[in-house]
């Protein structure tokens, strides 16, 4: 099932390690996320990036921390 | 084709076999579904297997001792180019700079002596089974007339065995040159060694994917503990920060351009997932094997002198006849394939002092048997 754009937010990474550790790690966890070409005008560092519901933004901040290879995008990003 | 299946493998230390079956099984498939490229591509088999290699990066760490820093494990086709990157990518680095162990490969010797012609490296003393000679070196290293800048270390011979003693010469060089970076050669030692990096500051680990760490030829890896240390001896695409033309320092990008092997990677990820547990003969029940061969007076043997510090490969050589001849035997009248020559490492054969005549090894992997081990030493009753 897609996810709604408009009531999530995007995971961007610094790296390919980065983005494939967080894919994991929500994965792992259970969040429901999907894969998307990160959109280049916000950061074209990585290619990929991770589109997660918004409630669940608090349980993600959590496994993350303050992660200095991902950064955290509202939504409306497109 | 039943020759073949009954050949007893003993050149284990040029490249393991058998492979795990798993792995085996990996290969055969892998191109069965579209399939793209680590760091490009999106669909989900392509990312899947980006995450076995991201995990190997990891597992990898974690045999050199640096757990939690996989990132900074970046792969090449093999712990040669893992060598060259670091004695090509130290600035205006020369020979004389460079300490160099008293076994070391032709991965180390070829690129070192190649460095610049004025000069030659600084061969750390050894004693007859190439285990350098701390006291003495002690007292040579405060008179060395240039500052070494690298020391390169094997941790262990692909000719003898011998496990270096990598913890006391790091000790000794570092005491007496405290800037002097460390790679070390470690094709032939992981796993049946620990080398601990985090814990000895060692600077960079060159490790092979297709020795004893059973995986497929062309997957080596190169531990970097400070990106900044060494300039790229490649530059390309990274799949990362394209608009940047300027070399990056984040790892592994730094050190990985160019299309990843995907495949052979994920399948160095699966043997190690499936790796045979326990060796199937200790390096002491091979040093012990090995010094008996010597009993009849018919072959020369040559393994580290302390058992403690034997690896899974031995060399012999057959008093009044070439170890050529010998091994052609071997493998034709007996189906036992072993190696024969300088094994690529001239260093190694000055040493133990069989430059001349070269030396028949013998080395096994966790697959191998004492059955194997006593076919052999039939066969060399019998040639």
């Amino acid at each position: 099932m897609l996810i709604q754009k408009m009531a999530s937010f995007i995971l961007l990474f610094a790296s390919t390690r980065a983005f494939l550790r967080a894919s994991r790690m929500v994965k792992g966890n259970g969040i429901p996320h999907q894969i998307y070409a990160a959109p280049p005008h916000l950061y074209p560092e990585c290619g990929m990036c991770l589109l997660i519901p918004e409630e669940c933004r608090v349980r993600v901040a959590e496994i993350f921390g303050e992660s200095p290879d991902i950064m955290f995008v509202d939504q409306n990003f497109r | 084709m039943q020759f073949i299946l009954e050949m007893i493998y003993l050149d284990n230390a040029s490249t393991t076999y058998p492979k795990p079956e798993e792995m085996k099984a990996f290969l055969a498939t892998a191109y069965d579904r579209p399939l793209g490229s680590y760091g490009r591509s999106r669909d989900g088999y392509t990312l899947e297997l980006s995450q076995r290699v991201e995990l190997l990066r990891d597992r990898l760490a974690s045999l050199i001792g640096v757990d939690g820093q996989g990132e900074h494990i970046c792969f090449t086709k093999n712990a040669t180019e893992a060598i060259n990157i670091v004695l090509r990518g130290l600035p205006l680095l020369k020979s004389s700079e460079v300490l160099l162990s008293p076994m070391e490969h032709n991965a180390v010797a070829r690129p070192t002596y190649a460095l610049d012609t004025e000069s030659k490296p600084f061969l750390l003393p050894a004693q007859s089974d190439g285990l350098v000679d701390c006291s003495i070196l002690a007292d040579l290293l405060p008179n060395l007339t240039v500052a070494p800048r690298l020391c390169v270390l094997n941790a262990m011979s692909n000719v003898n065995g011998l496990v270096q003693d990598l913890h006391s010469v790091i000790k000794i060089v570092r005491k007496a040159y405290p800037a002097c970076l460390f790679l070390i050669d470690a094709a032939q030692a992981i796993p049946y060694i620990k080398i601990e990096a985090e814990e000895l500051g060692i600077d960079f680990v060159a490790i092979t994917g297709h020795k004893g760490l059973l995986g497929p030829t062309g997957t080596g890896a190169l531990y970097i503990r400070n990106p900044e240390s060494i300039s790229p001896l490649l530059r390309g695409g990274t799949g990362f920060r394209s608009f940047d033309l300027a070399d990056t320092l984040h790892l592994p990008e730094r050190f990985e351009v160019g299309t990843l092997n995907l495949i052979g990677l994920s399948a160095w990820y699966m043997a190690l997932l499936h790796y045979p547990e326990g060796l199937g003969i200790s390096s002491g029940g091979l040093h012990s094997y090995a010094r008996s061969l010597e009993a009849g007076g018919r072959y020369r043997v040559f393994t580290a002198l302390d058992p403690h510090r034997q690896g899974p490969l031995f060399s012999l050589l057959p008093i009044g006849e070439e170890a050529s001849i010998l091994s052609d035997k071997l493998y034709h009248k007996h189906g036992i394939a072993t190696r024969v020559g300088l094994h690529c490492a001239p260093l190694a054969h000055q040493t133990i002092g069989t430059e001349k005549s070269g030396t028949l090894r013998v080395s096994i992997s966790p697959y191998s048997t004492w059955e194997e081990l006593y076919r052999l030493e039939e066969a060399l009753h019998s040639c």
